[in-house]
């Protein structure tokens, strides 16, 4: 391959290019360095209500390696000290209510980290969602009809 | 080990000047009519600063002290073997930096504090001078009281030969960084040249390595973000007890041999565990890392395996 044709060609190409994006690139390029410029893209600003599912997803990101999946207790990785972080689906209700949990996640104390230092209080309230959601020790029966059962005979035809 | 040499180099040939230098007839394409300033903005830069002056560091971590169990049966043995080595290298290294888990967890600050005292004076007695950031067993169990008592702040900054080194702490809290030392991080590099190689330390990886065992730093997304200006960034680490090379961006980052025990690779979700040491080779995967920093900013890094220790003097 012809080195000179190539790099011609990508001057006069980028050229081009540079003409159709010089406004915007222009700005861009005052703040970064040569190498690595990143344009950033923009982020859209939503702003999210706490939920169990956000709960979820940080749960796995933050807190699955030392509790367990779904706070069983099967940690992947073991204290310093020995042992494992105790499970969470199986809180005592009367003591560990609403307000303690999220109490515990933001201070922590012991090997259970500080989250406070890192999340925000929206997101230390959905973990505390998720974290009760776990312990919902009457699980909300789904209102639904049970079909009667067919009659063989109809079962028959239908398979044919 | 079938591997007789224990050098094994990454030089950082994509960052260094003559590459930059290069890439600009490259970007001048792209970058157009600011071209001519940032050229004379960046030549201006370069002679702001004092060159580089070559030297040598040793990157320990891992070292476990109070451990008493079957992944090593002699932590102190091992971290003196690697400090005979350290010791009889050539050039002598300027100082080592020792990226946490300097000791093992236990729950009586006593207990920890005895023990980050003897890591102490176990490294004071090789008369080379040495930085330390905490790991979680240090650190984690009483954020960090302890560990400042002992071997003070838990993350600072020096320059030594016109490089510039941060040590941060990425456990006493969890495994993050927090908002707090988010903030004081941007204020130490606001004041930085960022074309003078930066080499951050700490603990945990900076990237996700692999969440699940806690080899990860929750925010280091932050940070790297602050770092994209910087040219030269390089990142050594420890936490997960076997060497890992992995590039982010701009950020090059290396995980340093351990001198206490290795771990498995990542991915399986199962739990962590060590395994018990061999007795054929009680040595296997156990390490520490000399970092030659060369007149041109880059590192030339090299591995010393325990089992190899021998073959230091290739080294020269
Ligand atoms: C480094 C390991 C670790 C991580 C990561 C961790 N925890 Fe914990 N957690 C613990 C330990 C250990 C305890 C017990 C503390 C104690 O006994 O003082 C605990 C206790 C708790 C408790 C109180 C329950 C009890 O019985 O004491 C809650 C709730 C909790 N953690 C939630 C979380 C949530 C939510 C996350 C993720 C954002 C999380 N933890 C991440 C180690 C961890």
């Amino acid at each position: 391959m012809s080195v000179h044709w190539s790099k011609w060609g990508f001057l006069l190409w980028s050229s081009c290019i540079w003409l159709t994006i010089s406004p915007g690139a222009a700005v861009a390029a005052s703040s970064f360095p040569l190498r690595h410029r990143v344009v950033p893209k923009p982020v859209p600003r939503v702003r999210t209500e706490p939920s169990i599912a956000a709960g979820a997803a940080l749960y796995v990101r933050g807190c699955l390696s030392c509790h367990g999946p779904r706070g069983n207790g099967e940690g992947f990785w073991s204290l310093p000290t020995g042992g494992q972080a105790p499970r969470l689906d199986q809180l005592d209700g009367s003591a560990w209510t609403p307000s303690a949990v999220s109490a515990v996640i933001r201070q922590g104390g012991g090997l259970m980290p500080s989250w406070g230092k890192v999340l925000t209080p929206g997101q230390i309230q959905s973990l505390a969602m998720y974290v009760e959601s776990l312990n919902q020790r009457v699980a909300p029966v789904p209102k639904t009809e049970t079909p009667e059962p067919k009659s063989t005979r109809e079962l028959w035809h239908r398979s044919h | 080990m079938s591997q007789s040499t224990s050098a094994v180099t990454f030089p950082q040939e994509k960052l260094t000047r003559r590459g930059l230098l290069g890439g600009l007839g490259m970007v001048a394409g792209l970058v157009g009519g600011s071209t001519v300033f940032r050229y004379a903005a960046y030549a201006q830069s370069r002679a702001a600063i004092e060159p580089i002056q070559p030297f040598r560091f040793v990157h320990l971590t891992d070292t476990q002290l109070g451990y008493v169990g079957d992944a090593n049966r002699s932590v102190l043995g091992s971290l003196q073997l690697a400090l005979e080595a350290i010791g009889a290298l050539s050039p002598a290294p300027d100082f080592m930096l020792v990226t946490g888990d300097l000791t093992q967890g236990t729950p009586s600050d006593r207990e920890r504090k005895n023990r980050l005292v003897f890591f102490q004076q176990t490294l004071e007695a090789v008369k080379i001078p040495f930085y330390t950031v905490p790991g979680e067993h240090d650190a984690l169990m009483d954020r960090g009281k302890v560990y400042q008592t002992v071997m003070g702040d838990l993350r600072y900054g020096f320059l030594h030969k016109g490089v510039q080194f941060i040590g941060l702490d990425n456990v006493s809290q969890g495994f993050f960084l927090g908002k707090d030392q988010l903030a004081w991080f941007n204020g130490q590099i606001e004041k930085m040249d960022v074309t003078r190689p930066l080499i951050l330390f700490c603990h945990a990886p900076l990237y996700n390595v692999f969440a699940p065992w806690n080899w990860y730093t929750f925010d280091g997304n932050i940070l790297r973000a602050m770092l994209s200006r910087f040219r030269r960034v390089t990142v050594l680490y420890g936490h997960v007890h076997q060497i890992i090379a992995h590039t982010t961006q701009n950020i090059r980052h290396y995980a340093g041999l351990p001198t206490a025990w290795p771990l498995p690779e990542p991915g399986p979700l199962v739990e962590l565990k060590p395994w018990p040491q061999g007795a054929t080779h009680p040595y296997l995967g156990l390490g520490l890392r000399v970092v030659d920093v060369l007149a041109s900013g880059d590192l030339k890094l090299t591995n010393l395996l325990l089992s190899e220790v021998s073959h230091v003097s290739a080294l020269e």
